[in-house]
Formats: C-alpha cells, sequence, structure tokens
C-alpha cells in the first residue's frame, strides 16, 4: 500500500511536515520523513522504541533542531521546525506523557497555570471569573469535575482532562494542532473510552490532534488516519478503518532478522526452581505465577500498565505495592519491600531508571562498582582498598569497561558502560537470581551486544537464573529461554524455546494476531 | 522508553544543598560525555579548588599581621583561635555524618545548650557528683539523639523540619532548668571538672584535643570503612542506595545517635567546663556557626563530600577572621559578615568550577 493515499479530508492542511532528518553524532534517527496533520483530523503516530516516533515529537516541540532540508507548514504557513517562537508555539500544544500536573492543586489552579489567571486591578486574582472560566472550559468535554480539590483525589482521566484543557487555554479555536504523547499510558483500560471521546471533541473544534500510542487498539480506535514510523522512516499513512492492529504491529516490525540460536532449555535433573512466585497482585499485577530455574533467562514482556514494569521491583522486593502473593527465592520466601533482604537471598537487582535508581552520581566508577559488595572487601568494617582496586580492576577486564579509570565519576560514562559497572555491582555479590529491568535503556548498539554477552556468560558459568523485563523486545529476543506475555495484569501467552521471536512477542503482547504477520509475510 | 517503576513510599526524601549540587553535575556529565578526563596532576591536591580555604586563610593571616603587627602575629592570638573555635569545632563535626547521609539535625545547637544547663544544675542544685554528672549528661544526649532518630526514621518526618521542632522541645527544657539566670557553683569551676576544657599543653586547652580526635575518628570512618561509603551513597542518592541494599535506615537513625553524643555529650560537657556556668543563651548560637563551617568544609578536599578535615580547616579559618577582625577593632557586626561572605563566596566559586564556567 503506498504511502499518504488518504483522501483529504480538507482543502487546507493543518500541519504539514516535509522532510525531516535528524541525526545525533552520525548516527541518523529520523530519515526525511513527511507528515501531514488535517484540522479536525486524529492523527495516529505509531512506531517502535527507536523508531523516532519521540525524536520526531521533540523536534515538533523546538527540543532538537532537524537536520537542513526539513520544511514545515502550520495553515499553509511556512515555519521553522526546532524552535519555539511565539507564533506557532502558541498553535501547536503539547500533552506529556507524565501531564505535567501539580497533582496538589485544584483544577483551577492547573488550568491557569498554563493560561494564566483571570485577573482585576490591581494585580489580584479575579477568582470568580477564572472558575467560570475553567468551568466552561471543562464542561466543553462534558466533564462535571470538582474543580476546587486537588488533582489528586480525581480519577485518572480526569487528571488527563485537566491536561488538555490546560494545554488548549487561550487556544485560537480554528485552527492548531494538539500533540498527545501515550494519553493511555497510565489509564485503566474502563477509562480509555472516556478519554477517546475528548480527542474527538477536541478535533471537532478545528484542531488537528496528534496521538502517539503504544496500544494499537486504541490508536485505531480514536485516530482518522495512522501514520506507522519504523527505524526513523516513515512506512507509511493509512486510514484507520483500512488497518487491523495486526496489519499495524507487521508494519511496524517490518523485515526482523531473527537471530538463529538455541532457545531450547531444559532444568537440570533434581534441580529446583531459583524463584517461584504464585499469585502476585499488586497495583496493576492481577495474580501473576513465575518459575525460573537455574541457567534459564526468562523474558517479561508488556505494554506500558500492564504491570510489566512492576513486577521486576516486587521480585526484588523494592517495592511496598505487594497486596497478596508468595514469592519463594532458592526456597526461602522472599520478605516484603526491603531489597537488602533480597539481596541476602540471593537476588541481584538491576533497576529500570539508571541515573535515579542506581548511579551514584558523584561516586567514582570504582565506587559505584563495589558499592554493593562493599562488605566482602571490608574486614572489621574497614575497607581493604588493595581489594577493592583489584576488585574493579578484575571486573574493568572481564566486561570491558571504556575508559579504564576508576577515578573518574560513574555519571562521565557513556550509558553503555555506566550498566555495565551497574550489572558488575550486582554480579559481584554472586547472586542466584538476577531481575534485570531495562537492560539496555539508553545503550547504543555496541555496548547492547556486550551487554547481552555478560549476562549469558553470567548465565552459562554460573548457572544464573535471570528474569528481563524489559520494554525493548530485542532485549527478550536477544537474551531469553523463554518470554512471559503480561496484559492487564494477566499472563496471557507464554512463549517457549523456538516460539520466542520479535514478531511473536511484540503480536503477543499488543494483542494483535499471530496470523497477521504470516499472511503479511506471505503478501510480500 | 523506560518503564515507569511502580510508585514507592520514599521514607525521607532528603538530599543536603551540597548533595543536590553533585546531581546537578551529574546531569551536567551526562550531556556531556566526551568531556575529557580530569587531569590529575601532582599538586592537584594543592589547587585553589581543592583547598581553597587553606590559601584564603594564609591571606587572612598577612592581613591580619600587616594590619595589627604587634598585636595578631603573637602566640596568644594562636591560642585564643584554637581555644575558641573547638567547640564550634565539635559541633560542625557533629553535623559531618549526618549531613554525608542527606540528613539534617537542627537540634544540634539546642542539644548542645540543653547538655551545658543540665551539666551545670546537676553540678550545683543538684548536688551529683562529677562522674554521675558526666554519665547523666552523656546519656542525656544520647536520649536527644534517640527522640530525633525515632522522628525521623520512625516517623518518616522530613529531618529538616523534625529536628527543627526537636530543637524547640530542648529550648523548652533549657529554659525549665535555667529560666533566665546563669547557673554558677563552686564546683562548675574546680577540680577534674573545671580541667576538663580548661587545661592543655602550652596554652592550648584539651578541648582542642577533643576536637582533633573527633575529626580524626569522623575521616576514618568516612573514608576507609564501609559505614563511611554507605553514608555517603545515602547522601546522593537515597533509592539508589536503598536498592543496591544499603541498610539507610539503620545508617540515619545511627548518625543521628552520633551527632547528639558529640554535640551534647562532648561540646555540651566542654563548654560548661570552658565557661564555668550553665546559661539559656549558650548552646543556639553555635548551630548557624556549625553548619556555616560544615558546608564551607565540603568544599574543601573532597569536591563536595561533607569531610572532616575540610570541616577543620573551615572551622579555623573562619575563627581567624573572626578573632583578626576583633583585635583589629572591627564592629561587631564584621565578623558575621565575614562569615556570610565567605561562605556565599565559597558555594558560589564551587558552583562555578563544576558547572564548567571556571578552573
Amino acid at each position: 500500500m503506498p504511502a499518504g493515499d488518504a483522501e483529504r479530508l480538507r482543502p487546507a492542511t493543518g500541519l504539514r511536515l516535509e522532510n525531516v532528518s535528524k541525526s545525533f553524532s552520525g548516527r541518523t534517527v529520523l530519515r526525511n520523513v513527511d507528515l501531514e496533520v488535517m484540522p479536525d483530523e486524529v492523527h495516529g503516530l505509531v512506531g517502535q522504541n527507536g523508531s523516532g516516533k519521540s525524536t520526531l515529537i521533540k523536534v515538533l516541540a523546538g527540543y532538537h533542531k532537524p537536520d537542513p532540508g526539513a520544511r514545515a507548514w502550520l495553515d499553509d504557513e511556512p515555519f521553522e521546525l526546532g524552535s519555539v517562537p511565539a507564533e506557532h508555539g502558541l498553535k501547536i500544544r503539547f500533552v506529556h506523557q507524565d501531564l505535567a500536573l501539580v497533582l496538589q492543586l485544584d483544577a483551577m489552579d492547573n488550568v491557569a497555570l498554563g493560561g494564566g489567571y483571570a485577573k482585576r486591578r490591581p494585580g489580584l486574582i479575579h477568582w470568580r471569573q477564572q472558575a467560570r472560566q475553567t468551568r466552561k472550559a471543562l464542561a466543553r468535554f462534558g466533564l462535571a469535575i470538582d474543580i476546587d480539590v486537588p488533582l489528586a483525589q480525581l480519577a485518572p482521566v480526569e487528571r488527563t482532562a485537566v491536561a488538555i484543557v490546560r494545554a488548549l487555554a487561550g487556544w485560537d479555536e480554528d485552527s492548531g494542532v494538539l500533540v498527545l504523547d501515550e494519553p493511555t499510558a497510565s489509564l485503566p483500560a474502563s477509562e480509555v473510552d472516556r478519554l477517546h471521546s475528548i480527542v474527538r471533541e477536541v478535533s471537532q473544534q478545528g484542531a488537528g490532534v496528534v496521538y502517539v500510542s503504544h496500544r494499537l487498539d486504541d490508536v485505531i480506535a480514536v485516530a482518522d488516519r495512522i501514520s506507522v514510523l519504523r527505524d526513523g522512516e516513515l512506512v507509511g499513512t493509512y486510514r484507520a478503518d483500512e488497518v487491523d492492529s495486526g496489519r499495524l504491529a507487521s508494519l511496524m516490525v517490518g523485515h526482523v532478522v531473527e537471530h538463529k540460536r538455541s532457545r531450547e532449555f531444559a532444568p537440570a535433573k533434581e534441580s529446583a526452581p531459583v524463584l517461584t512466585a504464585r499469585g502476585v497482585t499488586a497495583r496493576w499485577l492481577q495474580g501473576v505465577d513465575i518459575d525460573v530455574w537455574p541457567g534459564e533467562i526468562v523474558g517479561v514482556s508488556g505494554v506500558l500498565g500492564s504491570g510489566r514494569e512492576e513486577l521486576p521491583y516486587l521480585l526484588a522486593s523494592a517495592s511496598t505495592a505487594l497486596v497478596s502473593g508468595e514469592i519463594t527465592v532458592a526456597g526461602h520466601q522472599l520478605p516484603s519491600a526491603s531489597p537488602r533482604a533480597a539481596q541476602s537471598l540471593g537476588v541481584g537487582f538491576v533497576p529500570a531508571d539508571r541515573l535515579r535508581e542506581a548511579v551514584i552520581g558523584p561516586f567514582a566508577m570504582r565506587e559505584n562498582l563495589t558499592l554493593a559488595g562493599v562488605t566482602g572487601i571490608a574486614t572489621g568494617g574497614v575497607l581493604r582498598q588493595h581489594d577493592e582496586r583489584a576488585l574493579v580492576e578484575a571486573w574493568m577486564e572481564k566486561i570491558n569497561i571504556v575508559p579504564r579509570d576508576p577515578g573518574r565519576p560513574l555519571p562521565k560514562f557513556s550509558g553503555g558502560n555506566q550498566q555495565k559497572v551497574i550489572l558488575a555491582r550486582v554480579l559481584s555479590l554472586s547472586p542466584k537470581l538476577l531481575v534485570l529491568t531495562e537492560p539496555t535503556a539508553g545503550v547504543d548498539v555496541g555496548a547492547r551486544e556486550a551487554i547481552y554477552e555478560v549476562i549469558r556468560s553470567e548465565v552459562v558459568e554460573r548457572q544464573l537464573a535471570v528474569v528481563v523485563a524489559s520494554s525493548d523486545i530485542q532485549d527478550l529476543v536477544a537474551l531469553c529461554h523463554r518470554v512471559l506475555v503480561i496484559r492487564h495484569g494477566r499472563v496471557v501467552r507464554e512463549l517457549r524455546g523456538g516460539e520466542v521471536s520479535y514478531g511473536a512477542i511484540l503480536h503477543a503482547t499488543e494483542g494483535t494476531n499471530q496470523q497477521d504477520l504470516t499472511a503479511e509475510k506471505g503478501a510480500q | 522508553m523506560t518503564g515507569i517503576p511502580p510508585r514507592r513510599a520514599t521514607a525521607v526524601d532528603q538530599s543536603s544543598p551540597v548533595g543536590t549540587t553533585g546531581q546537578e553535575a551529574t546531569a551536567a556529565g551526562v550531556a556531556e560525555p566526551a568531556a575529557p578526563a580530569r587531569r590529575r596532576g601532582r599538586f592537584a591536591w594543592a589547587s585553589f579548588k581543592n583547598i581553597g580555604a587553606v590559601y584564603v586563610w594564609i591571606l587572612l593571616i598577612v592581613v591580619f599581621s600587616a594590619w595589627t603587627p604587634d598585636k595578631f602575629p603573637t602566640w596568644a592570638t594562636v591560642q585564643q583561635i584554637l581555644n575558641e573555635q573547638a567547640i564550634t569545632g565539635l559541633v560542625a563535626l557533629a553535623l559531618v555524618l549526618p549531613l554525608s547521609a542527606g540528613v539534617f539535625d537542627l537540634s544540634i545547637g539546642y542539644n548542645l545548650g540543653f547538655c551545658n544547663v543540665l551539666c551545670a544544675w546537676l553540678l550545683t542544685s543538684g548536688g551529683v557528683s562529677v562522674p554521675l554528672t558526666l554519665l547523666i549528661t552523656v546519656v542525656a544526649s544520647v536520649l536527644v539523639g534517640v527522640v530525633n532518630a525515632v522522628v525521623v526514621v520512625g516517623a518518616r518526618i522530613d529531618s529538616f523540619i523534625g529536628t527543627l521542632a526537636t530543637g524547640f522541645l530542648l529550648l523548652a527544657g533549657i529554659t525549665v532548668i535555667a529560666g533566665q539566670t546563669q547557673i554558677v557553683g563552686p564546683k562548675l569551676s574546680a577540680g577534674f571538672f573545671q580541667a576538663i576544657a580548661n587545661s592543655g599543653v602550652g596554652g592550648i586547652d584539651f578541648t582542642v584535643l577533643y576536637m582533633v580526635a573527633a575529626a580524626a575518628i569522623i575521616w576514618v570512618i568516612l573514608e576507609f570503612t564501609v559505614a563511611g561509603r554507605w553514608l555517603y551513597a545515602t547522601g546522593y542518592n537515597l533509592d539508589a542506595a536503598r536498592l543496591a541494599g544499603i541498610p539507610v535506615k539503620r545508617l540515619k537513625f545511627i548518625v543521628l545517635l552520633v551527632s547528639a553524643l558529640i554535640a551534647g555529650g562532648v561540646a555540651g560537657i566542654a563548654v560548661t567546663s570552658q565557661i564555668a556556668s550553665g546559661t539559656s543563651t549558650v548552646g543556639p548560637p553555635y548551630l548557624l556557626n556549625a553548619f556555616a563551617a560544615a558546608f564551607l568544609g565540603a568544599t574543601q578536599l573532597r569536591q563536595g563530600r561533607f569531610n572532616a578535615w575540610g570541616t577543620l580547616i573551615a572551622v579555623l579559618m573562619l575563627g581567624t577572621g573572626t578573632v583578626g577582625l576583633g583585635l583589629a577593632g572591627a564592629p561587631d557586626w564584621a565578623s558575621s559578615v565575614f562569615t556570610g561572605v565567605v561562605l556565599l563566596l565559597a558555594l558560589a566559586v564551587t558552583r562555578a568550577e563544576r558547572s564548567g564556567s571556571l578552573g
């Protein structure tokens, strides 16, 4: 199907982008992307991690400057990308994934933070008028929100609505574009429909809406047209009624070179699982069972909000969210909310957000590496500095940390080397179970394979059991013997051995049909 | 895209200002991964960046020696600076461990004041023997630390606010014991008790020895022990420290006990012996001076880490300025201006160096 063949809904284009490219230090992340968003259209934007989706949004927001040659029009007026002049800044509005609301304040204040307060002389806030304006803006979307209670007390979808109303404050009604970045990411399924009607309301009032989402059925339900990005290029723009989620998933994946390697795993005779979890229920999870055997790597896949991101924190006892369920490690029950206790049972944990949860900022690489295992190189609480140096040397050698400068602050290392240091920190404790979250986030392509190799060799050498929870399917394909797919808090699919492939994981994660992929491949 | 980890309740999510600076430096470091490795030459330790306060100190000595050549460059001045600053030094050192772990102890000056009046009252109106008085005072100071720790670690109240509140409670205790009067008595200025702070070698009081000993102990803890590594990690990144299996709660609990012991038990008794009285106004003024020295000390030697010797240098440098100004006949407010300006400049210079616009 050729790109961009959908009929125009209106003579004038709302937003038009032509030939947008962007490269970072030689690596191209966006290549000649064209995009058209009509007024009163909801335009879906989908793509896997690294497809260039978020870079495109950031170019539009003026955060990144595109490479020369890019052109852009808004309501047929040309404008320059990569800067935020008041002119088009006022016409392109953004609601980011985290909504950027102040939850302690009420809806009225939050809306006013975007559009300013109604004033009366001499510079005081005209509260009554402000309240009237806020109610009116919310009423447009059929929302009867109490504008005097802190947002923390509202439903998630109501908070999203307040963020949209704020983004639209002072909106010139007949033109402009509203960009929604993953608006359903933190919404329960039951509230998604309400959000859709709000989004349609916005577009019916004359605004173009760019709707970015990981959830394909979500995009299809709300969008008029959908653009698919893959590897920085626009695959095409399709009418929503022409595609289903299976076809979209196939378009997003394209032709993936599947690594042929043995994924068969059989637990050694008379061995017991290192990890046994039964009925794990927490904020998102609704009763998940897992067994992981020595020497086995089990992946966990799921879209944001499925419970995938919650599970590793529970397995490492790093979360207080556990409601019920039993987790045992090497035969011992895992205590709740004590990473230290989990560590002493042999659980090594690499958290998702490296900078906030793993790296000790001003610490040297050496101090970061030995942080968890520091008691092992101390006598009576006093560090044996020679042993510490030797330990760091050994790990630098073993997993090739570059540059070999133990005194350098860890944040000055590249993402890949930072992650290697964090891995070394955990592996130096000789854990029985390794729980990895987003093991290659912010890691460049070369270091990725090195990190996979470190994990694989530890598994082979020490019969380590590993759980990998990642939003990056590549991680799971590269590492796992078995992949559990979580949707709405439950394991809906278990892929074993030869079944593990990029396409299979993606389809199971998105809840689309594997058949579509085969059909697509057959057709090509 | 990075998954959002489940939100967890954080106990006392607070980092010290210096810790914050460190995190900003982190962000800058990430933005410029290609920054060249820092030069570590043979004399890097002597750079202005590393020991700027020492240079300022030398400059002060030169300036005051030239200003008042007959009064300043004398052994008596050295005695005065050391003996006067020893108590401030002890209180500042008491802050080093909690601040390293990202915990504020604002009750520290009141704790010192409380122990001062308690100790004086026990020896005079209380009629208690000297050894028992010392024991009771030390136990009382540690109990104050326990209360602080229960408030901050147990009840998860922000340490800045929690210790501010316990400080007020101590102030009430001070007023109950001392009222508006000065507690004096023969036992306060005689015998062993008088000797605690007022005897020494060559005119240098033993309080200076206590200060140096405290600095040495804290230095060893922070630089050479597991606990020290853990304390800094906790102060810099509480979440990462916790997830790395560090017992952050236990550490915070212990450092609040230690700070209370040094400020109340050690400095409180020493100050009582030194001034041979108990007065409600003794303790509180130490708070600001001690914090100033601890923060200034963190800019010295260890690039942003709170540390013992840096704190000691800061105390003595600030003390030299104060004493020098006094000898030069400067007005009373001059020394406060001096301390405030030095603190601002030190932090501004450090910040500028970190963000790369200097050095």
